[in-house]
């Protein structure tokens, strides 16, 4: 067999110093320059199309497309570029030139249904996308409601929409759609298997509710004695043991918390529909799908753990997604700009990069942090005409369409801003932050006492692993998932058939987000095409 | 309507949501006496199993052909009920929901009296409008299967791999000579410097070897028309003087003598009339330059394979297709042509798209540092970032790439002349992605300096050394600084898509990139249904943003191509030719393109392009001769609801037109808030406020209504048809002045914009206009 061997400027080994061994081996080796050149691809085709078995070393773009299938016959190609080192490339070499390596594997059936994970707007996308081509869609969610973190904002930036008009229909539509089906509260057991046919354990959790049942009139919930704090407020509102997670939630259905419910039947007497059942037990489901989509979403980063900013101990001091639930007209203040104690807020102090860009912390920029403040800094003004509002800066971020202009739009309406981020955090005697900082531009140190000091908290991996039988999908340092390339293949994790969307691998605002669900989506269908036409 | 109207009304009680406020068992007893009824039920849960069963039935045994549902929200349960009129084998169209919880069981909780009365009149508003209710035809259009890309960029190019990779054919335009657009500039990508080569012609090779791939090189659209599943495109291809018989040798090249720089190595290497466009690209094949050919003929004798035609004409060519996706790409900002002008002017000045081309071993030096035709090893070089971007005069956008690609090059320049002292001048390092930080972080370790500072200005000493002066705003500073570099770090600009914007009518925003139909959650269509938009044609974004939206717009486009027809929605606007005149107002208003007229002179008509409407009923709106239908809010409909409405006491009603997204919306968020208002409201839902004609408000007045609301989106971008909301707002200021003429007082009439989530701007709104009426302020206030 002859071996032909690419020229890829990336090949990150001594090309010669491989061909010099090669030949001391005894191999006939040839070079090319580039066979993804018109150059290189016209001098491979000429020297493939001569007598004998070849042996193409390039990598593996050249490998999936089978550039040479116009050939009489096709050379077999083998991944050279991937490889790191001399060594383990001459292994490859020297495997493929044996002969085929390894038996073929049976083919199990393939399954075009898709399993997304994550019921936020890149979830709901992807699963739109897929289930409108045509194909059968699973959407888990960890959570009693789909919507993720975008549901719970006031609004968003740069055109200050209100979230959930926008996306209360988006959640409709996913809930309605024939080939999408909703597994809220659930949780993923194990997932095996591989690209084209994976299974998948879910656990549905217990809701104590007959979800055919109920209609989520809310009546069991005015009556239910129980009062739990809500997460979903983060901590703000208090709710009852039964509840409807919020207003627009989907589906629309009442949850009890078995942890604090005290068994009173308070809710089952006030139901006329019967949907209450206080006995009720987790339900297992198993899924076959050919493709997986994890749009599992960040977390934001908890600023406690940066403790010089006192968040949790002075009450002025509160993140900026409490804040959004705050200014929202669905909040618990009912969108009223108010102090914890209740006080009007006359001032205000945003906060850039807690967390973010901080080797302590998150190496990282989490990119959306910058303009959601000005968004924030602007709503807050709108509330409260007068107030003083100012942003604490290291760099002013927002790069995106249309953010520079709200930017502008921030400084036009009177927001201050000022280069340096704050050292410390005090508290004055009220309960007001005292914003301690070093003004990079002007000079100086100086302090800022401010109703409500808001920290623009950075985004951060999900701790929470998948549970992947074989193969779990590769992350980066930083916990995010890591894209099998970072600029060609942005949308396929590192595991054959499992496919990203969103803030799952790295910090990114919604418009992003949509786009690349989106663009997952494309993927799978091309995967599910390659694998009928392989069958 | 020729046959009997059979109606069935189902009275929701929604648990006690309804009945705890209302007595649904009189309003049956009431609605059983309204004309044209064949049954009136009450249910506790209409939209239960049990409740849908019940209706079902009754549409058998009863023949119904009419359906009211007076319950929640149209937008919570009409989905709902329309199924069930599909599956009972009726059209879904001959239904209406009246909406009895949110406007009223739950705003008018203290006044059971009042509500009730104005329970039966919504029934009555309701039925009037059901009436005139008509079986709407399912659109089902046909999709041509096959895809347009516009555009042979990365974008373009991966957008094209995926669409054909699922199976349906491609074919991709694109203007200049060869694949690879702006790619074929770049050396090295960040964050990881690999080379773009590297990335980027495996998926040219791809394309071009793809049997489901049609590539047309120098090529243009020229044309559009037709609509989503069925465009006719034109397209204009260039000469093909050089045939495909061109095998590379360049001795045509050789003889030409014409000599002219090279576009794709920045001018920083000379070409020929005829040349090879790019020693990487595809398809490799030379061409000649038309504006610089003189037509000497030398080259046509030296070609050893008569692969030279220099007869050969333009051609003409017309496509099908079902869906575009438009991914014309963006041009670098051109310092020459910009108050940048005498910096770009200096030989030692150059942008960072040269610098590209210097770097790489494949450009025009071999990779050999070459400024002004000597070899250089640059002591001091700087960086100017923000260069024409973030402006006050002229391009006010951040480009977002231009930080890292200063960053990835000065990186490069530092290892290979490791004396060279780099500085990058700055406003924000906007580092905003995975590993962008990172290469900030080596940046600074490898001791190249940045300097916070808009650079003032560029010139030339005595001794041929660069004076950069700039403020340094950390120290509180001005200076000057020495060079023997400096690299301007150029914007990107939206350049390339303007004679597709005028071809396809595809707006543009204010900074002139192609406008998605939401910035948010459609970033990737456009208002065109069928035209979708990959890559930095939208606005400016990095390799890895590009290539993943890419995918998204082949995904949108497989979405399109997975049917054979589509279904769309029936609630759309047509003409009535014998009452139209031709006037042509409606054209103007529609902002989809959706009405076209048709005929000469007198005879002139217009017509609407079904596909193309989307149903806002603006055009109906403006019409002055009621010719223009808008289906399922028809001017009798419309009419005969404000007659139901205003029949008793109208000096006591405040007449509210809300439009479906935004304000109707906002009445049912007050409603879900239980916010309470006065029972003398009176809510008329359309699509949107654009709908609303003055003759609506003064047909209200003339009926006697004390108040009239209309409402609609925010401005300017709330609405959900562009500018449906502007035209309302234009006809108002337009009608008040007549108003005024005929003595009706113009405070009376209120234009208010009203968003999904302000229950309370609408409860204060419905207040203050309730207050005026006599009786005064009734209800409990904000």
């Amino acid at each position: 067999m002859k071996l032909l061997l690419c020229q890829c400027p990336e090949i990150p080994f001594d090309l010669p110093e491989m061909v010099r061994q090669l030949a001391a081996g005894g191999c006939q080796v040839h070079l090319t320059p580039p066979v993804c050149t018109p150059v290189g691809l016209k001098q491979a085709s000429t020297l493939l199309g001569k007598k004998g078995k070849w042996l193409l070393g390039a990598c593996e773009a050249a490998a999936q497309a089978r550039w040479f299938r116009h050939l009489k016959k096709e050379p077999q190609i083998i991944n050279v570029r991937g490889c790191a080192a001399l060594e383990e490339a001459l292994g490859v070499i020297l495997l493929a030139l044996e002969g085929p390596g390894g038996r073929p594997q049976a083919t199990p059936p393939l399954h075009q249904e898709v399993l997304v994970i994550g019921g936020g707007v890149g979830g709901c996308q992807a699963a739109l996308d897929l289930a409108n081509a045509g194909y059968q869609v699973y959407l888990a969610d960890s959570s009693l409601s789909i919507g993720g973190a975008m549901a719970q904002l006031d609004k968003t930036f740069p055109t200050l929409d209100c979230s959930i008009c926008i996306l209360g229909p988006k959640l409709v539509e996913v809930s309605t759609h024939d080939r999408i089906e909703l597994l809220t509260y659930a949780q993923i057991d194990q997932i095996s298997g591989q690209a084209g046919s994976f299974q998948v354990e879910v656990t549905l959790k217990p809701r104590f509710v007959d979800m055919s049942k109920c209609v989520g009139c809310g009546r069991c919930a005015a009556v239910c004695p129980v009062i739990v704090p809500s997460r979903w407020n983060l901590g703000l509102k208090p709710r009852k043991c039964i509840r409807i997670i919020f207003e627009q939630s989907v589906p629309l259905r009442s949850t009890i918390e078995k942890d604090f419910c005290i068994d009173c039947r308070m809710c089952a007497e006030a139901c006329d529909r019967g949907a209450i059942k206080l006995k009720d037990a987790p339900r297992s489901r198993r899924l076959r799908v050919g493709a997986i989509v994890l749009a599992t979403g960040a977390k934001p980063f908890d600023p406690s753990i940066k403790s010089e900013y006192g968040y949790g101990r002075i009450p002025g001091v509160i993140t900026n997604l409490e804040y959004e639930r705050l200014i929202c007209a669905t909040g618990p203040t009912q969108g009223a700009l108010v102090t914890v104690q209740g006080r009007e807020v006359e001032s205000l102090a945003f906060i850039q990069c807690v967390g973010s860009r901080d080797r302590r912390f998150l190496p990282y920029c989490s990119g959306y942090c910058c303009t959601a403040s000005i968004k924030e800094a602007v709503i807050a003004l709108e509330h409260q005409p007068g107030a003083g509002v100012t942003i604490f800066y290291n760099d002013l971020r927002t790069s995106g369409k249309g953010f520079e202009e709200l930017y502008r739009r921030a400084q036009r309406a009177g927001v201050r801003f000022i280069k340096g981020l704050p050292g410390l955090i005090k508290e004055d005697g009220e309960g007001r932050a005292v914003v301690c900082y070093e003004d990079l531009l002007q000079g100086g140190r100086r302090e800022l006492v401010v109703d409500l000091a808001v920290l623009a908290v950075g985004l951060k991996a999900p701790s929470a692993s998948l549970p992947f039988h074989d193969g779990p999908p590769e992350r980066d340092a930083s916990g995010f998932f890591r894209p099998r390339h970072a600029i060609l293949h942005p949308l396929e994790s590192s595991t054959p058939g499992v496919f990203l969307a969103g803030t799952s691998q790295g910090p990114k605002d919604i418009s992003e987000t949509v786009c690349q669900a989106s663009g997952a989506a494309a993927r799978v269908m091309a995967l599910f095409a390659a694998l009928k036409k392989a069958r | 309507m020729t046959e009997e109207l059979r109606l069935g009304i189902y009275i929701c009680h929604c648990g006690l949501n309804i009945a705890a406020v209302l007595d649904p068992e009189a309003l049956e007893a009431q609605g059983k006496k309204l004309p044209g009824v064949a049954v009136c039920r009450h249910h506790l849960y209409t939209c239960s199993e049990a409740g849908q069963l019940e209706i079902k039935k009754d549409i058998q045994k009863h023949k119904l052909n009419r359906l009211l549902v007076a319950a929640c929200s149209p937008k919570l349960h009409e989905a709902t009920f329309r199924r069930l009129l599909v599956e009972s084998g009726l059209n879904p169209y001959l239904l209406e929901m009246v909406n009895i919880r949110e406007q009223c069981s739950w705003v008018h909780a203290q006044e059971a009296a009042a509500a009730q009365v104005k329970a039966l009149e919504l029934i009555n508003m309701g039925l009037a409008k059901v009436r005139f209710a008509e079986p709407l035809p399912a659109r089902q259009v046909p999709v041509t299967r096959q895809a347009l890309v516009i555009g042979g960029g990365p974008a373009g190019l991966r957008a094209a791999l995926d669409i054909a990779d699922a199976g349906f054919p491609v074919v991709l335009v694109e203007r200049s000579p060869v694949l690879g657009g702006m790619a074929n500039k770049l050396h090295r990508t960040f964050p990881e410097g690999e080379t773009a080569l590297s990335l980027i012609n495996p998926l040219m090779a791809a394309v071009t070897l793809h049997p489901g791939i049609r590539v047309l090189t120098a090529s243009q659209v020229t044309a559009v028309s037709g609509y989503v599943g069925n465009f006719q495109v034109t397209v204009r291809r260039a000469p093909a003087v050089v045939t495909g018989d061109c095998d590379l040798c360049g001795a045509c090249a050789q003889v030409c003598p014409q000599v002219v720089p090279a576009e794709m190595e920045e001018g920083l290497s000379p070409r020929k009339a005829i040349y090879l466009p790019s020693p990487r690209a595809f398809p490799a094949r030379y061409v000649v330059d038309r504006e610089h050919c003189d037509g000497c003929g030398l080259c046509v004798p030296a070609c050893p394979r008569q692969a030279l035609d220099l007869a050969a004409r333009e051609t003409l060519e017309t496509l099908e297709v079902g869906a575009m996706v438009v991914a014309t790409g963006f041009l670098p900002f051109a310092p020459q042509e910009s108050r940048y002008e005498s910096w770009a002017a200096l030989d030692n000045v150059l942008t960072t798209v040269a610098l590209e081309r210097l770097l790489d071993p494949y450009g025009p030096t071999g990779g050999k540092f070459l400024v002004a035709g000597r070899e250089v090893a640059p002591q001091d070089a700087a960086f100017v970032l923000c260069v024409g971007s973030r402006e006050e005069e002229g391009n006010r956008y951040c480009s977002r790439v231009c930080c890292p690609t200063a960053l990835k090059q000065a990186l490069e320049l530092k290892e290979r002349f490791p004396e060279a002292r780099i500085r990058i001048y700055y406003r924000d390092i906007r580092t905003t992605k995975k590993g962008w930080e990172e290469l900030y972080t080596r940046a600074r370790e490898a001791g190249i300096l940045f300097i916070k500072g808009e650079v003032g200005g560029i010139s030339q000493n005595g001794e041929g050394r660069l004076v950069l002066r700039a403020n340094n705003e950390l120290m509180g500073c001005a200076g000057e600084d020495r060079l023997d570099l400096a690299v301007l770090a150029v914007g990107m600009t939206p350049g390339n898509g303007l004679p597709l914007k005028e071809a396809l009518r595809l707006p543009t925003g204010n900074d002139g990139f192609f406008l998605e139909a939401h910035a948010k959650l459609r970033p990737l269509e456009t208002v065109l249904d069928g035209v979708f938009l990959a890559g930095a044609c939208q606005g400016p974004k990095d390799l890895a943003e590009t290539l993943a939206q890419a995918s998204g717009a082949a995904a949108k486009v497989l979405g399109l191509f997975a049917h054979e027809a589509i279904t769309l929605d029936s609630v759309i606007c047509t003409v009535d030719q014998e009452k139209c005149v031709g006037c042509g107002t409606c054209l103007q208003e529609c902002s989809y393109q959706a009405v076209q007229m048709v005929g000469e002179g007198k005879q002139q008509k217009a017509r609407i392009i079904e596909a193309a409407c989307k149903g806002c009923g603006a055009c109906a709106g403006a019409c002055p001769s009621g010719a223009l239908i808008a289906r399922g809010f028809t001017d009798e409909m419309i009419f005969s609801q404000i007659d139901a409405a205003l029949a008793a006491e109208p000096e006591k009603k405040v007449l509210v037109f809300c439009c479906n997204w935004c304000s109707y919306a906002g009445a049912d968020f007050a409603g879900v808030s239980r916010m309470q208002y006065s029972p003398a409201i009176r809510i008329i839902r359309t699509m949107c406020a654009g709908r609303i004609h003055p003759k609506f408000i003064l047909h209200a007045f003339e009926m006697g209504a004390a108040q009239v609301l209309v409402s609609g989106c925010h401005p300017p971008g709330d609405c959900h048809y562009l500018s449906g909301n502007l035209k309302a707002q234009t006809r108002i200021d337009k009608l008040r002045p007549k108003l005024e003429k005929k003595g009706i007082d113009p405070a009376r009439l209120r234009l208010e914009w009203i968003s999904a989530t302000e229950g309370r701007a609408f409860q204060r709104v419905v207040q203050e206009m309730a207050a005026q009426l006599p009786g005064g302020e009734k209800g409990e206030g904000p």
